[in-house]
């Protein structure tokens, strides 16, 4: 390759090295250095004799990493293909910038994904639910075709969750329940995705923490929403009435003292009549001023005891609906932070 | 006070006894009135109490009124005075609308005796009640008084009464006052065959307290 070719490729390459402070190897640091500073041969020696050395999981991945870019930058394809394949079985969830890395080393280590058998980016999200009624979201990434079994451990207990040929993206759905259909006790669980393709399998995992509740019962009703109880008594408006009543009777028994009195036992003076007559017009004229008294309304009443009984009848719907809700459980899945055992 | 008159006051107390449950009132008043026989030169004018009874269960009802006035003459002919107990009783069947046919018996005795007729008649008629607003009511009364007696004999072909009542209190009927105007008119004809009738207008005011 051409000095200005290795440059474009170690200068796209850099920003997805490992910070070398954070290598505790000497000699992984030392095959760091040389790849910075374009000593290929030197990077490739160094992190070969690294690798023979005692390195953590991350020092090893960093270490096939460098080895992909370098052999990748000196055109060996197969060689850089075989070292990002290890660097993948070290750490699954290795990603590389496509913005930032040459296509060159891209396309190497798509070439190393496809060639291998990974389960990637697990990713369990937290949900709350009512057993049942919801579902916890599980995402991962199968890197080629294989039988992948997805499966909930606690303790003994597996629970399994689903069994399918994938390849690529697959989103999950796992209702947290038992086969009985019951919702799996609290605790915690590692959800587990294992991926099988002839000799090769691959195994990742996720903790989540499941956690029961009580679901939320539904509150007894006082009043129908949007309806309201109608006054059961309305009062009638002001009217004359009462005093033409008063006229009227009045005046028949008046007319009839006067049509039935005998003549030839002269003209009586009447007084009885007017003293009993005034009095009753007077209670008529004073009770037609008088706010009328209220009157039961017939039509309020029966609508009334309409919503009386449906409202019973939802609070009896209630009832049974709270019944229901007691039984269910609501639980709460958390996903745990990586690492936790 | 005679026989039918504690026969009938014993009758309604003992009904309203017997029907606790039930509207029961009594009323006090004070009564006057005009009576006249005859012809114009016979006429009375007097004042008094009464007092009454009232139950009613379910449909039916029963008053039982006793009135006593002190007539005086009132120019013309007339020169004693006599007194007057008149005993009503109304027995209601309600019908519908406010309106209650009524029966029942009027007796009226003057003391000294034949100072005026005594008589007494089966009444036969009907009563409307009609609210007037909260607590307050008028009736309208009409009887027929039919089978009529007197003290100094004869008979009537023809009597009637009228009558209006007004009352006002508290709507639950504890305590009212009350008003009453009734008018008697009777045809008697002696045994001879004389036209010798009998008018007589009653007003009276007072108190009830209901039960």
């Amino acid at each position: 390759m051409r000095p200005f070719g290795w440059l474009l490729v170690l200068v796209l390459a850099w920003p997805a090295a490992t910070p070398a402070q954070n290598i505790q190897n000497a000699t992984l640091r030392r095959a760091l250095a040389a790849y910075d500073n374009l000593d290929i041969g030197q990077a490739i020696t160094l992190a070969k004799r690294a690798l023979t050395e005692r390195l953590s999981g991350p020092e090893q991945a960093r270490a096939y990493e460098l080895l992909g870019f370098a052999y990748s930058a000196s055109d060996s394809l197969l060689k850089a293909v075989d070292a990002f394949k290890q660097a993948i079985l070290i750490e699954p969830d290795r990603q590389l910038d496509p913005a930032k890395i040459s296509p060159k080393i891209t396309s190497s280590f798509l070439l190393a994904l496809s060639q291998v058998l990974v389960v990637r980016q697990l990713q369990v999200d937290s949900a709350s639910f009512v057993g049942g009624r919801g579902f916890v979201p599980i995402r991962f990434t199968v890197t080629s075709p294989a039988r992948v079994r997805t499966r909930a451990v606690t303790g003994n207990t597996s629970v399994p969750i689903d069994s399918s040929v994938a390849t690529g993206q697959v989103n999950l759905r796992w209702q947290a329940q038992l086969p009985n259909g019951d919702p799996v006790p609290d605790g915690t669980y590692l959800i587990m995705v294992e991926a099988t393709a002839g000799q090769n399998s691959f195994a990742a995992s996720q903790g989540v923490k499941v956690t029961h509740g009580a679901v939320d019962t539904l509150p007894h009703l006082t009043a129908l929403p949007g309806y309201s109880l109608l006054p059961e008594e309305e009062t009638p408006p002001r009217n004359w009435t009462p005093l033409g009543r008063a006229f009227l009777y009045t005046g028949i028994v008046g007319a009839g003292t006067f049509a039935l009195e005998s003549s030839s036992l002269g003209t009586a003076p009447r007084r009885e009549l007017a003293v009993v007559s005034v009095s009753a017009i007077l209670t008529g004229f004073i009770m037609s001023l008088k706010k009328p008294a209220p009157q039961a309304a017939r039509g309020n009443i029966l609508y009334n005891r309409l919503l009386g009984e449906q409202l019973v009848r939802r609070n009896a719907d209630i009832v049974q609906q709270n019944q229901t809700l007691r039984r269910q459980v609501a639980l709460k899945v958390t996903p745990l932070p990586k690492g936790t055992p | 006070m005679n026989r039918p008159v504690v026969a009938s006051l014993a009758l309604v107390v003992g009904a309203a006894a017997g029907v606790a449950a039930q509207r029961v009132s009594f009323t006090v008043l004070g009564a006057f009135g005009d009576y006249r026989e005859v012809d114009s030169n016979l006429v009375y004018r007097g004042t008094g109490v009464a007092g009454g009874a009232t139950v009613s269960w379910h449909k039916l009802g029963a008053d039982v009124e006793v009135t006593r006035l002190s007539y005086d003459p009132h120019g013309g002919r007339a020169d004693s005075s006599f007194k007057s107990t008149q005993v009503d009783v109304h027995l209601r069947w309600y019908v519908a609308n406010q309106v209650s046919l009524e029966t029942g018996y009027t007796k009226r005795t003057t003391d000294p005796g034949f100072s005026a007729q005594s008589m007494g008649a089966i009444r036969i008629g009907a009563r409307g009640l009609y609210s007037i607003g909260p607590g307050a009511s008028l009736a309208l009364r009409g009887n027929y008084l039919a089978g009529s007696k007197f003290s100094g004999g004869g008979s009537a072909g023809f009597g009637i009464e009228l009558g209006l009542g007004i009352s006002a209190g508290r709507s639950d009927g504890r305590f009212r006052v009350t008003g009453d105007y009734g008018f008697q008119r009777v045809n008697r004809k002696t045994a001879g065959g004389g036209d010798v009738p009998i008018q007589q207008s009653l007003a009276r005011l007072g108190v009830s307290v209901g039960m």
